[in-house]
C-alpha cells in the first residue's frame, strides 16, 4: 500500500472493530473486501484535488455526532444505520455501496470499510411525508476520521423531503469526513434531498452520493458546498425508470485556499426522462473549484430532455475554477443543452447598482449574494439556510 | 447662476480611444425640462453615461459642475447621492436581487452619513414598506413587482417603469432620461411619461434632461428647451417648437446647415 495511505489501525485492529460490531456476515465480508482494496490501492490520480500533505494515517476513527429532527409519521421509518442493518437487512444490503463504490478509489474503499453512524430512512408505499426530515452530522474534534452514511429508500407513490448537513466545530487541526448518500426513489414517488456542507476550512471531505430514480418518479436534489479545506465528491443521478425526472441545483463557494470539487453525473437510462442541472460556483482569494460534470444518454434513453448549466464567478486574480461539462449521447431522439460561463462580476451590473447610490463594495456584495442567493434560497430548512448565509456573508 | 443647475463645460469624451463628445457646452436648469435630440451615433448615450460616471467613458477634457462640485471627480454612487439620476436606456438585470431589497439598499445608501452607524440612518422596515407601496400605487404597479429579481425577465415596458419607480423612490434633483422611449409601444410610453410627470409635479425643482431620437416622447414630457446633438456637439438650441420642426424635416437639414452636406 502506498505510504501515505497507511492507517493508524492495522488489520488486527480492523478485525477487532469488526468483531465488536456484531454485524451480519454479508456486511463483515464487504468491509473486509473494502479494507483489502484500500490497503492494496494505488494513490488516486486526482489532478484537480490537492492532497499534498494529506495522510490518512494522521487520523483516528471516530463517530460523527448524529442528530435527527423529525416528529415521526405513519409509514416512515428512521433508524440509526447500525439498527437498520439488523432490521432492514435486505434493503440496506441492496442500497449500501451504490454510491460509495469500493472499486472507485482508495478513499471510497476506506469509506466502505469504516462506514458507521449513519441514518436509514424508509417510506412505505403511498405515504406522503409533509414534515421535512433534518439530519445533521457534526464533527467536534480534530485528528479524527468519521464515515457517516445516509440511506433513503422510498416505496412507490410516496414522497419525502430530507436535508442533510455535514458540519463541524471550529477547531484548528484537520479532520476527515468520508461521506455518502445512497437514495432510491420508488415508482411514481418524489424525494427531495438537500446536502449542505458547512465544515470548517481545515477538514477534508471525500465521498459520493447517488440517487436512483425509478419509473415516473421525481427527485429534487440540492448540493450546497461552502466549507472544508478540500472536498472531492462524486454525484450521480440515475434516471433509471421511464418518465423519471430530476431537478438538480448546486452551489460551490470557495475562498482562502479551499479546493472544492463536485463531479455530477446525470444518466438518462430510461425512456422520456428529464434532467436539469444548474450549478453555480464562486471563487475568491486563492480558491480552486471544479465542476466535473457529465450527462450520459445511452441508446436506451430515447425521448430524453436534458439541460446542464454551470456559471462561475471569479472574484480575485488568483482564484480558479474548472468547468468540464461533458455530454455523451448514444440515442437519436433527444433534446440536450448545456451552457457554461465563467468570468468576473459584470461591469454593467456594478455600474447600474452604483448609479443608484450603492458604494462599489456594497454593489459587488449585492451582486455576489444575488448570484448565490438563487441557490441558497432553495435550502428548505431555515436554520441551515441561515448558517450558510452567515458563512457566505463572511466570505464576500 | 444657481449651483443647482447642472453646468457642462467643454466636455470631451472618448470611448476605446475614439472621441465621441467633442466639446459639449450645456446648462440644465433647476426645475426645467431640457430635451437633447439627435440622430443615432451623435453621442447622446455617451453624454448620459458620462454624466452618471460609467468607467468605460473617458473624459479627456472639460468639467461638469453641480452643487458646487465637479461631478467628474465623483464615483457613480456619490453622484447619485448628490442628486443625479440616470434612467437607463438598457436597464441591467441582476439575478437573485429583488426590486424591494435593492431599492431599500439604495435608499439606505442615500441616507448613510460618513462616520455614522448605517443602522441608525437606515429606513425602518415599516416605513419603507409604506413608501414603496405608495410609489408603486402611484405608478400603477402590481405588488408582486417588488418581489421579482431586478429586470430579470422584464418586458421593455416593465424595465422602463422600474427605472421610473427608482426615480420616484430616490427623489433625485436632476434626472437624465436616456432614450426612455426606446422599445416602448405608445401605451407603455404614455405610462412611463405620466410617471415622470407625476414625479416632477411632486418636486417642481427637479431638473430633467430627456434624451431622445424621436419627438413623440416630447408630446408627453413637454420640454422647456430643445438642444440638438450631432457629431458630438450641440449644434442647435431652441424652444419646444424645434422638436416639431425636427420631426417634420428630419436631421438632414441641420446637418447640411452645420456641416455643409447631407452625409
Amino acid at each position: 500500500m502506498p505510504a501515505n495511505l497507511q492507517s493508524t489501525f492495522d488489520l488486527a485492529q480492523f478485525e477487532a472493530l469488526l468483531a465488536s460490531r456484531n454485524e451480519p456476515s454479508w456486511l463483515t465480508s464487504r468491509r473486509r473486501e473494502a479494507w483489502e482494496a484500500f490497503e492494496t490501492a494505488e494513490q488516486p490520480d486526482w489532478r484537480r484535488t490537492n492532497l499534498k500533505g494529506f495522510n490518512i494515517a494522521d487520523y483516528t476513527l471516530a463517530e460523527a455526532e448524529v442528530s435527527v429532527d423529525f416528529a415521526g409519521a405513519e409509514g416512515v421509518t428512521i433508524l440509526p444505520l447500525a439498527e437498520a442493518i439488523q432490521s432492514h437487512a435486505e434493503l440496506v444490503q441492496r442500497v449500501l455501496g451504490s454510491a460509495v463504490q469500493t472499486s472507485r478509489d482508495p478513499f471510497s474503499a476506506l469509506n466502505n470499510a469504516l462506514v458507521n453512524g449513519g441514518i436509514f430512512i424508509h417510506v412505505a408505499k403511498d405515504v406522503a411525508v409533509e414534515e421535512l426530515v433534518r439530519i445533521r452530522y457534526h464533527l467536534s474534534n480534530a485528528g479524527t476520521v468519521v464515515a457517516p452514511r445516509t440511506l433513503i429508500v422510498t416505496e412507490r407513490h410516496s414522497s419525502i423531503n430530507v436535508i442533510e448537513e455535514i458540519s463541524s466545530a471550529d477547531f484548528a487541526g484537520s479532520a476527515v469526513v468520508l461521506t455518502g448518500a445512497e437514495i432510491e426513489v420508488g415508482d411514481g414517488g418524489q424525494v427531495g434531498f438537500s446536502s449542505v456542507q458547512t465544515l470548517n476550512s481545515n477538514v477534508y471531505l471525500l465521498g459520493s452520493q447517488q440517487i436512483r430514480i425509478n419509473r415516473d418518479a421525481q427527485a429534487e436534489w440540492l448540493n450546497v458546498v461552502v466549507g472544508s479545506a478540500v472536498q472531492h465528491v462524486t454525484l450521480e443521478a440515475n434516471l433509471s425508470g421511464n418518465g423519471s425526472s430530476v431537478n438538480w441545483n448546486g452551489l460551490l463557494y470557495g475562498n482562502g485556499k479551499q479546493n472544492l470539487l463536485v463531479a455530477p453525473k446525470l444518466n438518462h437510462i430510461g425512456l422520456n426522462t428529464e434532467g436539469q442541472i444548474n450549478f453555480k460556483t464562486v471563487v475568491d482569494d486563492e480558491a480552486y473549484a471544479v465542476f466535473d460534470g457529465m450527462v450520459k444518454i445511452p441508446a436506451t434513453g430515447q425521448g430524453t430532455n436534458s439541460d446542464l448549466r454551470e456559471n462561475a464567478l471569479h472574484l480575485s486574480k488568483n482564484s480558479r475554477s474548472d468547468s468540464i461539462p461533458g455530454l455523451e449521447i448514444d440515442a437519436n431522439e433527444v433534446k440536450a443543452g448545456h451552457g457554461s460561463t465563467s468570468g468576473q462580476i459584470d461591469e454593467e451590473q456594478l455600474f447600474y447598482l452604483q448609479s443608484r447610490g450603492l458604494p462599489f463594495a456594497e454593489a459587488k456584495r449585492t451582486i455576489v449574494l444575488g448570484f448565490v442567493g438563487e441557490i441558497i434560497d432553495m435550502i428548505p430548512d431555515e436554520a441551515v439556510r441561515e448558517r450558510v448565509e452567515t458563512i457566505v456573508a463572511e466570505k464576500v | 447662476m444657481s449651483a443647482n443647475n447642472l453646468v457642462i463645460r467643454n466636455l470631451h469624451v472618448a470611448v476605446d480611444g475614439k472621441e465621441i463628445l467633442k466639446g459639449i457646452n450645456l446648462t440644465i436648469e433647476e426645475g426645467k425640462i431640457h430635451a437633447i435630440m439627435g440622430p443615432n451615433g451623435s453621442g447622446k448615450s455617451t453624454l448620459a453615461y458620462t454624466l452618471a460616471g460609467h468607467p468605460r467613458y473617458e473624459v479627456t477634457e472639460g468639467e461638469v459642475w453641480y452643487k458646487g462640485q465637479d461631478v467628474l471627480d465623483l464615483e457613480p454612487n456619490d453622484r447619485s447621492k448628490l442628486g443625479l439620476f440616470l434612467a437607463f436606456q438598457y436597464p441591467v438585470a441582476v439575478a437573485g436581487v429583488t426590486v424591494a431589497n435593492f431599492l431599500r439598499a439604495a435608499l439606505n445608501a442615500h441616507r448613510a452619513q460618513e462616520g455614522v452607524d448605517p443602522k441608525s440612518t437606515a429606513i425602518p422596515m415599516a416605513e419603507y414598506r409604506k413608501v414603496i407601496k405608495a410609489r408603486m400605487d402611484m405608478l400603477e404597479m402590481a405588488p408582486d413587482f417588488a418581489r421579482r429579481y431586478l429586470n430579470e425577465g422584464f418586458s421593455g415596458g416593465e424595465k422602463k417603469r422600474l427605472e421610473i419607480l427608482q426615480m420616484a423612490m430616490l427623489q433625485p434633483a436632476m434626472a437624465i432620461m436616456d432614450e426612455t422611449d426606446s422599445g416602448l409601444d405608445i401605451d407603455a410610453l404614455k405610462i412611463v411619461a405620466e410617471g415622470v410627470n407625476k414625479v416632477k409635479a411632486e418636486k417642481p425643482e427637479l431638473g430633467v434632461l430627456v434624451i431622445t431620437h424621436y419627438q413623440r416622447l416630447l408630446n408627453y414630457i413637454k420640454p422647456d428647451y430643445v438642444h440638438v446633438l450631432m457629431n458630438g456637439q450641440i449644434v442647435r438650441e431652441g424652444g419646444p417648437d424645434m422638436a416639431l420642426e425636427l420631426e417634420e424635416k428630419g436631421y438632414d437639414f441641420i446637418r447640411e446647415e452645420v456641416f455643409g452636406n447631407a452625409s
